[in-house]
């Protein structure tokens, strides 16, 4: 199958890559657009490791072709802040709660928040916990994770409100 | 992993050979596309993913996204027609669907997890042929049928139960489903034992049907009576469950599934 | 108030910014030059006879550059590995002895292609009678997975303690222990026998194993995600007898581990194609071949305990059953341990301990959090509860009558145990709400003391702190982050000593040429072993500056402190850096020291040396049960763990979490499923089903307690398996205390639990099940 150019918006930015149509996402994303923080674990769709945002909406990368890219607006965690800028405030909530250990679904689950915060600005915990659901993490029991996202929720809100 | 008497080995979507893309405009398209050797064919793909895992090694993915026909929900007079492309996401909100089956999409709303409701569609849901995919088992209550595109134009209709016994057109290309309406209709889910066990039941005015299954099994159809469960075939037992758990357990799902129809 | 400026405080994880960015490098990111892309070719049969293999037209395939089989195994290579017994081959030889053993590799350009070189390989098996669980191993007539005993040691013990090589049919390995006289059950009111059965966990870590080898004639490079580099150079030098200062391990970020990247795992076979092909070889196991290469132990308990009539404990007889799986792996030392502690943390006159590594035809176990310590919780704290019951008395009582005082030892020539067990159990059945609802189900609550030896046994560990002349700390030790916090808690203990903020503190990248040596990332020995390693060298260095700074001011050292790079002395602040330039030149110098940390040989500790720390973790539950469906709710789970000394409360607390969740998994559903004739039924994500963020318990609270009696820097103790042994046996007792019913056999699914209220309805009061003897 010969190469195509696949265009898309990666992390605002419009891409155009050669790449087979039929190849994987998360291959994609990872070699031929140099974005390591989309780690593939399970590889079939379970883990949520390799979740990014496509068109805002959360989905499993190593689930993917390159060709279902085309003409949307794809997200990863490289774009969740730029080097030297501070953090999303995800990332820093993240941080300041320890809601990561090993770091393999860190990504995953900074994205899948990303979408769920986008959607319940001020989620519940059920909601959280809910949409939490679509990932894995063995490390950390998944309470930090719930703190951070709660706490990032406050900040994002106070955020919009200054 | 792919086995062989060889051997076992672990494929993944990135150890298969590159398969070439085609992307269907129509269904008729679509089932002359499908017809080619190897083809599968690809909407949400969150399955499709995992059989990668478990060897298959497609030559050809059929892109269903720009196959407008197979979207949509409908609700008319004798039954609800759901498109197979809808997504999890989509079915499970969708106001009409409430209005005309009330407790249908809060069940559908149930399945898989948010991530995996933006993508995986109904159909993909079917035509997997997995115990562990539940939507088989509230079609199985519902009494719904399978429409799919007939090479001529037009659909084949089949059953769950024929989706599960392989009696379904080749090359399959799911159109839509089909749910009857009836008068008084209302369903629940039981599905607080899962993985174990679920039920889902389903009346109306003229009677009704559940359904119970769990993660390593078929669905099986009951009528929805008391005793009902003393009807549960034999075989009915898994790695995880005995039968006897089965019948003792789903009897409690039944009961609770009236009651909680009749608080409605 | 303790003076402490770095040590007990919550500073931010040090690979935040790389972990929370997708920056981070881990073993799966390494991509080399000239790189191959290996895969392998697995037995599909559990027991089997290899008859024939032909690789030939997997060689002529494309993009193929190495083919590994039997007979590429170069001669005079010890092609097999293992920790106490060298079992497992790189790959089979002349039998495979589960589903997923390794037949064959493959190096190619690429992953698809090496796939379908894998395809052309023919096989030839001859099936054999299989052994797929301890009964069937056990069994008469069981097939003998090792008809010829493979090489292997038995490690010195003390007093008391004893091992042995292949003392039964399928048996590769025993440890017993033995302390005060048999008589002691003759004394005894009651003698209660039960049967405990414990299922088998998959370590379920997200990064997989990866390695990638560079053989070189000069020497080998390898990257890994492995918690041991150094074990795993020693063997990897014993097999390709290469020296060890010819083998390079790097170890990056790991991407969870729970105990399964100890020792090799894909190295040896990746080093081997490299050999073969000359390029750089990257072996990535998918998620599926995780679950068939190493697990946790199935273990069936037997415990026959002697009592009092008042609830005192007096004799404890056990035979614990381990499912090594086919390969031995570190099931030798995972027996030591459920043997060892078994016996639970109580005041005994005798106890008489054997437990059994059992040879099956499934994937191999090896170790996993708890190590033999869950499996040993399960049993006992199950059975202390169940004999509380029978005889009428409140199972806290029966504890607090007989958990073992602070200081007492654990047994005759052990260290003392290190915390107050019964201020803990307080702790968290004090934080138990009364449970609210009323809502028909059955509601109850139960507690337990999990009790681990600590630190490993006799484990050396060295580290290496320097300071550059502008005041730059860099930290040299071979405890690898593998999520633990190892890297920003370590850091924390060193810029304490040297009175600098933390942030100026920079743990170093480990590999085996440069990073001073250690026994491996296990044992939850990162604080209370290697801390101290390093403690003493950020004493030394300190020492060594403030030697220097007092030669330079002419005055004693004792006179002088160190912050912040600066020397304090009195109400001068004198800065460091001119000063060392002044002395030793413009380019200036590096103030460096070492550390060496182990625990004195002891022969009259039962496993030849003391524990160095107990790890504990206590745990209370308040479930309900339905009685419907015999479905178990947890609606409350307390955990503490006793860190002696929170170096960073945050990390303490993350390590009691994921523990208790980990355990939490094993109580309630997690299991390997495998059939009688050794295929795994759910070797993957979905039918392997782990805890999510909607299964937790509806309220989980983890506490750290700091009783201050630890070993490590500042009296700080290890975490991260305390926690997860008391989970399940509290579950259970919870469940007995909301409605008679007990269940033995993990997990706690909802039929045992219906069973087992069927059982209690039938036989009112069957938990006084007839005890063994009861005096007349």
């Amino acid at each position: 199958m010969p190469a195509e150019t696949i265009r898309f918006t990666l992390d605002g930015r419009e891409v155009a890559v050669t790449a087979e149509p039929a190849e994987p996402l998360a291959n994609l994303l990872r070699e031929a657009c140099g974005i390591q923080g989309v780690r593939v674990a399970c590889s079939r769709a379970v883990c949520g490791a390799c979740t990014i945002l496509v068109d805002g909406e959360p989905a499993a990368s190593c689930a993917m072709f390159a060709y279902q890219a085309e003409g949307r607006a794809v997200e990863t965690v490289a774009g969740l802040s730029q080097p030297g800028q501070a953090l999303h405030p995800l990332q820093e909530a993240f941080a300041r709660h320890a809601a990561f250990q090993c770091g393999t679904c860190t990504a995953g689950f900074l994205m899948l928040a990303k979408a769920l915060l986008a959607r319940h600005p001020e989620p519940d915990r059920a909601t959280i916990a809910e949409w939490l659901s679509s990932n894995i993490c063995r490390c950390t029991g998944y309470g930090a994770i719930i703190a951070a996202v709660e706490e990032a929720a406050a900040m994002m809100r106070a955020e919009k409100m200054a | 992993m792919r086995a062989s008497a060889h051997g076992l080995i672990a494929t993944t979507i990135a150890t298969a050979p590159r398969a070439e893309l085609r992307r269907a405009a129509s269904v008729p398209e679509a089932l002359d596309l499908l017809a080619l050797p190897g083809a599968v064919a690809v909407a949400g793909g969150t399955d499709l993913c995992a059989q990668y895992n478990e060897g298959a090694q497609p030559a050809r993915l059929v892109a269903l996204d720009a196959v407008e026909e197979l979207r949509g929900i409908t609700v008319a007079a004798d039954e609800i027609r759901i498109g197979a492309l809808t997504t999890h996401a989509a079915g499970s909100t969708s106001a009409p669907l409430r209005a005309a089956l009330p407790g249908f999409p809060e069940a559908w709303a149930m399945l898989a997890n948010p991530r995996v409701r933006f993508r995986a569609t109904i159909g993909g849901n079917l035509m997997a042929r997995r115990t562990r995919y539940e939507m088989s088992l509230l079609l199985t209550a519902l009494g719904a049928e399978l429409r799919f595109a007939a090479p001529g134009g037009g659909v084949v209709a089949a059953s769950a139960h024929d989706l599960w016994e392989g009696r379904i057109p080749q090359p399959a290309l799911l159109h839509h489903i089909a749910i009857p309406r009836r008068r008084g209709a209302r369903f629940t889910y039981q599905r607080a034992l899962r993985p174990q066990l679920t039920l889902a039941l389903h009346l109306h005015d003229a009677g009704g049907l559940a359904a119970i299954g769990t993660e390593w099994l078929r669905p099986v159809a009951l009528p929805p009576d008391d005793d009902t469960l003393s009807a549960l075939p034999g075989s009915f037992a898994d790695p995880v469950i005995s039968h006897w758990y089965a019948r003792r357990a789903g009897a409690t799902l039944l009961r609770r599934a009236r009651e909680a129809l009749d608080a409605r | 108030m303790d003076g402490l400026q770095v040590v007990g405080r919550s500073v931010r994880r040090t690979d935040a910014a790389e972990k929370l960015t997708g920056r981070a490098t881990f073993t799966t990111d390494i991509a080399l030059p000239g790189m191959l892309h290996a895969k392998l070719l697995r037995s599909p049969h559990a027991h089997a006879l290899i008859r024939r293999v032909d690789a030939s037209r997997a060689r002529a395939a494309p993009g193929v550059h190495a083919v590994l089989t039997r007979d590429e195994v170069p001669p005079g290579l010890m092609a097999v590995y293992g920790y106490f017994i060298k079992d497992q081959p790189i790959v089979a030889t002349d039998r495979v002895r589960h589903v997923g053993d390794v037949v064959a590799a493959v190096a190619a350009e690429t992953e698809a292609q090496a796939v379908h070189a894998l395809s052309l390989i023919a096989v030839e098996y001859e099936s054999l009678p299989v052994a797929a669980s301890i009964e069937a191993a056990l069994a008469a007539d069981a097939p003998e997975l090792f008809p010829e005993a493979p090489v292997g040691v038995v490690p010195a013990y003390g007093e008391g303690a004893r091992g042995a090589l292949r003392p039964a049919r399928n048996v590769c390995f025993e440890f017993g222990y033995r302390m005060g006289d048999h008589s002691a059950f003759a004394g005894c009111d009651h003698v209660f026998a039960d049967e405990f059965r414990f299922s088998r966990m998959w370590h379920f870590h997200l990064e997989p194993f990866v390695s990638v080898a560079h053989a070189r004639p000069d020497g080998i490079e390898i990257w890994s995600s492995n918690q041991n580099p150094f074990p795993l150079r020693k063997e990897i030098a014993r097999i390709f007898r290469v020296p060890e200062n010819a083998i390079t391990i790097r170890v990056p970020f790991v991407g969870g581990g729970f105990g399964s990247k100890n020792n090799c795992k894909t190295e040896p076979a990746a080093v081997l194609l490299s050999m073969l092909s000359g390029r750089p070889v990257r072996l990535a196991l998918t998620m599926e071949e995780g679950f068939l290469t190493n697990t946790q132990h199935a273990a069936i308990l037997r415990l026959r305990t002697g009592v009092m009539a008042d609830g005192r404990l007096v004799a404890r007889q056990s035979e614990v059953l381990l499912d090594a799986g086919a390969y031995s792996d570190a099931s030798p030392l995972v027996a030591e341990k459920a043997g060892y502690r078994v016996a639970g943390p109580y005041r005994w006159q005798h106890v008489d301990s054997l437990c059994r590594c059992v040879m099956t035809n499934t994937a191999p176990a090896g170790p996993f959090r708890g190590f033999g310590g869950t499996q040993a919780n399960w049993a006992s704290e199950s059975q202390v509860d169940m004999i509380a019951r029978r005889l009428g008395l409140d199972p806290f009582e029966m504890r607090r009558r007989n958990l073992i005082a602070l200081h007492e030892p654990f047994m005759p020539g052990e260290s003392g145990v290190d915390s107050d067990l019964l201020e803990g159990l307080e702790v968290v059945v004090r934080e138990l709400h009364r449970p609210a609802r009323e809502d028909g189900r059955r509601r109850g609550v139960g507690f337990a003391v999990g009790f681990k030896d600590g630190g490993g046994v006799n484990k050396p560990a060295q580290a290496r702190v320097k300071v550059s002349t502008s005041g730059d700390i860099y930290l040299g030790c071979g405890t690898i982050e593998i999520g633990q916090g190892a890297r920003t808690a370590l850091p924390q203990v060193v810029a304490e000593i040297l009175g600098a903020p933390a942030h100026r503190v920079r743990a170093l990248p480990v590999d085996t040429d440069h990073t001073p040596f250690d026994q491996g990332t296990n044992a939850s020995s990162g604080i209370a072993v290697m801390g101290q390693a390093v403690q003493r060298a950020a004493t030394a260095v300190r020492d060594q500056v403030l030697a220097f700074a007092a030669g330079q001011l002419g005055c004693d050292a004792a006179e002088l402190r160190l912050e912040d790079w600066h020397i304090l002395r009195g109400n001068e602040r004198l800065p460091l850096a001119p000063m060392v330039m002044r002395h030793f030149g413009g380019t200036g110098f590096e103030f460096t020291a070492d550390g060496f940390f182990k625990p004195e040989a002891d022969h009259h500790a039962p496993l030849e040396a003391r524990c160095v720390y107990w790890e504990i973790g206590w745990a209370a539950a308040q479930v309900a049960v339905d009685e419907g469906t015999g479905q178990v709710t947890v609606e409350q789970l307390v955990v503490a763990g006793d860190a002696g000394r929170a170096i960073n409360p945050l990390l303490c607390k993350g390590q009691d979490e994921g523990s208790a969740v980990m355990g939490f998994g094993q109580a309630m559903f997690e299991t390997m499923r495998f059939d009688a004739q050794g295929n795994l039924l759910n070797g993957e994500p979905l039918l392997y089903r782990v805890p999510l963020a909607e299964d937790l318990p509806g309220r989980l609270v983890a506490i750290t307690l700091e009783q201050g009696h630890g070993p490590g820097p500042f009296g700080a103790k290890g975490l991260g398996e305390g926690a997860m042994l008391p989970v399940a046996p509290a579950i259970a007792n919870a469940v007995q205390d909301a409605t008679g019913a007990r269940v033995t056999e993990l997990p706690i699914s909802p039929e045992r639990v219906l069973r087992a209220l069927d059982a209690a309805k039938t036989t009112p009061g069957h938990d006084a099940i007839q005890p063994e003897r009861t005096p007349a």
